[in-house]
């Protein structure tokens, strides 16, 4: 065996070698996904949460204790039970004088069966029982709270009616800026315009006094037909706005917006802003013709460059062909990166 | 292994670097004036600096002609009834893309600069280029149309609609090669076509990739020709043997060169197995050659 057999052995060794190397590599590459995070362990609610809630929960009650016992509430004078009643009457605190109103606007309700509406029969009306406004008053603030509280779970079940299959998946994000969900933002408007109407309404004796003319009857329609207008005119100013369509910033106007957001960050330069824009499909990565060549796998060109590992294409490598760019869902210019990081790199020392 | 003798060279050449830098460094102060108003400026670009100056294709000992395409480009103009004034390199310098490319921006803001001064004196109103890459500086980096308001214009969209007429000396199949900076930077991919269909006799095939997919000849703005490179240009050549060509056109003179080069070195050495039966073409040379000549 001369040496020249021996070399070309070793020669054809190490490219079989290589070529089942990237054999390997190509089969296992979904496992190196760049979306793989991994899952973060926190402390579980028992018994460590508890115990700690517990004991602070405990420590504060026997504060209380200790300071009733110890240092008792001031008595004042005595109430005059022959006082008039004050007028205008004493008020809650501002962030209850919805609850207060709540309790000034119901009215009284008479739940009953109506037989006597079906003839030939000659029955009386059942009368269930009635609903003083005081009562339901009160519920109405419980109704309210708990329509927050049970928001999450209706969504869950109407998306599980809308979509049997996916009913779960549905709900695992729906849009959150208004413009795209106009009936949700109309009814958060409606809610919050009745908060503060029902605070308005809540003070009318108040108002009486210095402005006679607003009565409690005009008051009460505006409580009622206020907040329906304002949701009205907020689905239809959003509805309108989502069919103009979404104009899309230019590049200037997206960096001005986020530069302003972001002062006390390091300013990013405009490239850096473009290639934020990469959702990693890795077309460019395809189609890139040193990639393709230098026979390297599982690089994303632009997102990698994006997280500053410069390992998609070394930047004298590229060829400043273009078709990344041509091929990008998202019209990233990665060849002007390639030239601004050129011409960072030999600046002062090209002549 | 496979290979005994190192084909890989530096490019560009070393001394045509140093002298593009020289030149660019060296700030002339006096004024120039055409000795006639010219509406239309021809821009041949470096491409007689290179073949007539400083011989590039002679040291690879190849034959591609490079200062026939300006000459070219030249008589085509002429037939369409366009007088151009010859923006050559005794007054202007060069363009600078391949500085830019190249990150050496200070160079390039010096010829930037030299050229900004000579066309502002020249009173043209359109540039006219036969090189992409020119092309792509004129109207992107230094932005003539903004500045001075002088129109940028590829050779070919010249040439457009002005009524030449061509023939092919026999049936011949041609391809056209999308270089980078004309297509998909400038987005012009139908001028060059639109000229191709015009000459009689000649068939148009696209190649496997072309217009937004078309392969690069591999040596973009010289930046070194290694064999990664070449093996992106050998894949170019591949394709157009797949589509059965006799020519393969490009709009661009580093496409003609370096697709060139690699067929020449191909030529010289049979044993390697690598063999693609056609040429490579720049467009205007293609065109000239099947000029039918009216008197």
């Amino acid at each position: 065996m001369s040496e020249d057999d021996a070399v070309k052995m070793i020669y054809e060794h190490q490219e079989e070698q290589q070529s089942l190397d990237t054999i390997s590599k190509l089969e296992h590459r979904e496992e190196h996904s760049v979306l793989e995070a991994d899952m973060v362990k926190g402390e579980p609610l028992y018994p460590h949460e508890i115990t700690r809630d517990s004991v602070l929960s405990l420590y504060i009650i026997a504060l209380f204790f200790y300071l009733a016992a110890f240092i008792p509430p001031p008595l004042h004078e005595a109430a005059d039970p022959t006082a008039g009643t004050a007028f205008p009457p004493p008020l809650p605190d501002w962030y209850l004088l919805w609850a207060f109103g709540c309790l000034k606007v119901a009215w009284d309700i008479q739940i009953l069966i109506p037989l006597s509406s079906i003839p030939f029969l000659g029955l009386s009306d059942i009368n269930l029982f009635l609903m003083t406004a005081k009562v339901w008053g009160t519920l109405v603030q419980g109704l309210i709270i708990g329509l927050v509280v049970a928001v999450p779970f209706l969504d869950r079940a109407l998306g599980a009616i809308i979509d049997p299959q996916y009913g779960d998946v549905i709900n695992r994000g729906h849009e959150r800026r208004p413009i795209e969900d106009p009936v949700r933002a109309a009814i958060g408007v409606y809610g919050i315009a009745l908060v503060i109407m029902l605070s308005v309404f809540s003070v009318n004796a108040n108002i009486a006094i210095y402005y006679p003319q607003v009565d409690t009857d005009m008051l009460s329609q505006i409580t009622l037909w206020g907040p329906i207008v304002c949701a009205l005119l907020t689905y239809m100013f959003l509805d309108r706005r989502r069919s103009e369509g979404a104009k899309p910033l230019t590049d200037e106007e997206r960096f001005d917006l986020y530069n302003d957001g972001i002062k006390d960050r390091r300013m990013q330069r405009i490239y850096e802003f473009k290639l934020n824009r990469c959702y990693q499909c890795g077309l460019c990565d395809d189609i890139c013709p040193v990639r393709d060549m230098e026979g390297e796998h599982e690089l994303n060109i632009i997102f990698n460059t994006f997280q500053n590992e410069h390992d998609g294409v070394a930047m004298w490598s590229c060829i400043t062909c273009g078709m990344c760019t041509a091929v990008c869902p998202q019209n990233i210019e990665y060849i002007d990166y390639v030239l601004e990081q050129r011409a960072l790199t030999t600046m002062g020392v090209s002549l | 292994m496979s290979r005994t003798k190192p084909y890989s060279r530096t490019i560009p050449h070393p001394l045509f670097e140093r002298l593009i830098v020289e030149d660019a460094m060296n700030e002339e102060k006096e004024t120039w004036k055409p000795e006639r108003p010219h509406e239309y400026g021809y821009f041949p670009g470096c491409v007689d600096f290179m073949d007539v100056e400083v011989k590039f294709t002679h040291l690879n000992k190849g034959d591609a002609d490079h200062a026939s395409i300006a000459a070219a480009s030249i008589k085509l103009l002429n037939y369409a009834d366009i007088d151009p004034l010859i923006l050559d390199m005794n007054i202007f310098k060069c363009s600078g893309h391949d500085q830019l490319w190249q990150g050496q921006l200070e160079v390039f803001d010096a010829l930037k600069e030299h050229n900004m001064r000579r066309l502002k004196e020249s009173g043209i109103k359109i540039i006219t280029c036969s090189c992409a890459e020119c092309y792509r500086t004129f109207a992107v980096d230094y932005d003539l149309p903004g500045t001075l308001g002088i129109k940028v214009e590829h050779i070919t969209q010249t040439l457009q609609g002005r009524g030449l007429k061509f023939k092919a000396p026999e049936g011949v199949t041609v391809a056209y090669h999308d270089p980078c900076r004309l297509g998909r930077m400038m987005g012009e991919y139908e001028a060059p076509r639109e000229l191709i269909q015009l000459v009689d006799g000649a068939t148009m095939v696209e190649l496997e990739n072309n217009k937004e997919r078309a392969l690069c000849c591999g040596v973009s703005s010289m930046m070194y020709c290694n064999d990664a490179t070449k093996a992106v240009r050998r894949k170019r050549l591949d394709q157009g043997t797949d589509a059965g060509i006799d020519l393969m056109l490009g709009g661009c003179p580093k496409c003609y060169m370096h697709m060139q080069c690699m067929l020449n070195e191909e030529r010289m050495n049979p044993d390697e197995g690598h063999h693609h039966d056609y040429e490579m073409m720049d467009l205007m040379q293609f065109l000239v050659a099947c000029l039918e000549e009216e008197n």
